[in-house]
């Protein structure tokens, strides 16, 4: 039986096994993770915004160039 | 598990985490990763320094190290049991490396479960200080490693695209962390979803007085969470008073919108050391420890309490700063090949 074909490829699968055992070891609870596990609600965010125009325009409105000159009025950022 | 497999260590939540992010590429973070790792190994630490930058790692190159014996590529495909094992060596001798790995694609879209287990895995890794260098882009992986890590630096330049680059970053990431730590109630996080489906069109101070004023237990958490989110802005390249401007308004336009406090930590002044540095894969730090800039990374480090040594000694003066920098260069300059 040592040599039975089925054994060998058994042993074979050896790393392989090694390999999922692992990553079931390093299974963790969803209450533990660092981010929200929603992973099908991740791919729908994705197609969201996340700064709007007005924001945008608004944040460079209070960037303060180099050049000493005035931050740009939000009029000039639009567009 | 035979008694021959090494068990894996404990996390260790003492440790110091530190997540560099930036939200636009070319505002330096690698750079003030590699000085701030440098920096802190200087004082006695014992520091890991993660290339984290899925994709675009550089780290090791920027090291001097050609030819890493393995990076995270090994790792996240299982070549190698535990993160601890890809550590380089580097020419500081309290200071190692875990390379990034650039050469497949799939290495820079890592699945879920090996994102879960990398996070694990550097916060277990066996150091006293870890520096984790993020991609610079918006991604829910770096999002995710940003929050993850207990302190979260941003490094800016005062130019249009970059300030627009890290404010998306900061938003992105807030955001994540308020339906992180509201996932299990569906009222706020129909709340958060409508003001992201509607494109943030209606005031973000909505957001947070909504949240608010939907429940006691709501406004407690949002409190709890506006006042541990506190990442660390750092503004680099700086070439006058301008950057400060800016500083104090984006501190107070975040204020008013979400209600949290952004630090800004420090300014890097624009440094032809520091550029003659970068060109020969030094840290500014040591190759040029009186430069303005290396003095402008102390009083980062002092606003930020990690101008220690490992017994608690506290470093009060420049002088005793470049000394250990001194004792770190004659290291580096000693082990280089």
């Amino acid at each position: 039986m040592d040599n039975h074909p089925l054994k060998a490829a058994s042993e074979g699968r050896g790393s392989d096994r090694r390999r999922r055992e692992d990553r079931r070891k390093t299974y963790t609870d969803p209450k533990d993770l660092p981010f929200p596990d929603r992973r099908k609600g991740d791919r729908r965010q994705m197609d969201r915004r996340i700064v709007s125009d007005e924001e945008k325009t608004e944040i460079l409105s209070r960037v303060v160039p180099p050049d000493g000159t005035a931050p740009k009025k939000p009029s000039e950022n639009a567009g | 598990m035979d008694s021959m497999t090494p068990s894996p260590p404990e996390a260790d939540l003492r440790k110091f985490i530190f997540a560099i992010a930036s939200g636009k590429g070319g505002t330096g973070k690698s750079t003030f990763a590699i000085n701030l790792a440098v920096a802190l190994a200087s004082l006695g630490h014992d520091v890991a320094l993660v290339d984290a930058d899925l994709g675009g790692a550089d780290l090791s190159t920027l090291l001097g190290i050609t030819a890493p014996r393995y990076t995270l590529k090994d790792y996240m495909q299982g070549e190698v049991m535990y993160l601890s094992e890809i550590l380089e060596e580097t020419p500081s001798p309290g200071l190692r490396l875990i390379c990034g790995g650039t050469d497949i694609v799939s290495i820079s879209n890592p699945h879920y479960h090996q994102k879960v287990k990398l996070i694990k895995a550097i916060s277990q890794l066996d150091a006293s200080h870890i520096v984790v260098d993020l991609g610079p882009d918006i991604t829910f992986n770096n999002l995710d490693f940003f929050n993850a890590a207990p302190v979260g630096f941003l490094v800016t330049q005062n130019m249009d695209a970059m300030i627009l680059g890290f404010y998306r970053f900061l938003k992105a990431a807030f955001v994540r962390k308020l339906k992180q730590e509201f996932r299990e109630d569906d009222f706020i996080m129909n709340i958060i979803n409508d003001f992201q489906n509607r494109g943030w069109s209606h005031s973000r101070r909505d957001l947070i007085g909504t949240i608010r004023a939907a429940s006691r237990e709501a406004q407690e958490l949002l409190d709890r969470i506006l006042g541990t989110f506190q990442p660390k802005l750092v503004f680099n390249m700086v070439e006058n008073s301008s950057a400060k401007k800016t500083a104090d308004q984006m501190f107070s336009f975040i204020l008013e919108n979400f209600g949290f406090r952004l630090q800004t930590v420090g300014f890097i002044p624009r440094d032809r050391d520091v550029e003659r540095a970068y060109a020969r894969n030094e840290p500014f730090v040591l190759s040029a420890p009186r430069s303005a800039a290396a003095r402008a990374f102390f009083d980062i480090l002092i606003a930020c309490n990690l101008n220690k040594t490992p017994d608690g000694t506290r470093l009060s003066s420049f002088a005793e700063f470049q000394a250990r920098l001194k004792m770190e260069a004659g290291h580096w300059q000693l082990l280089k090949v």
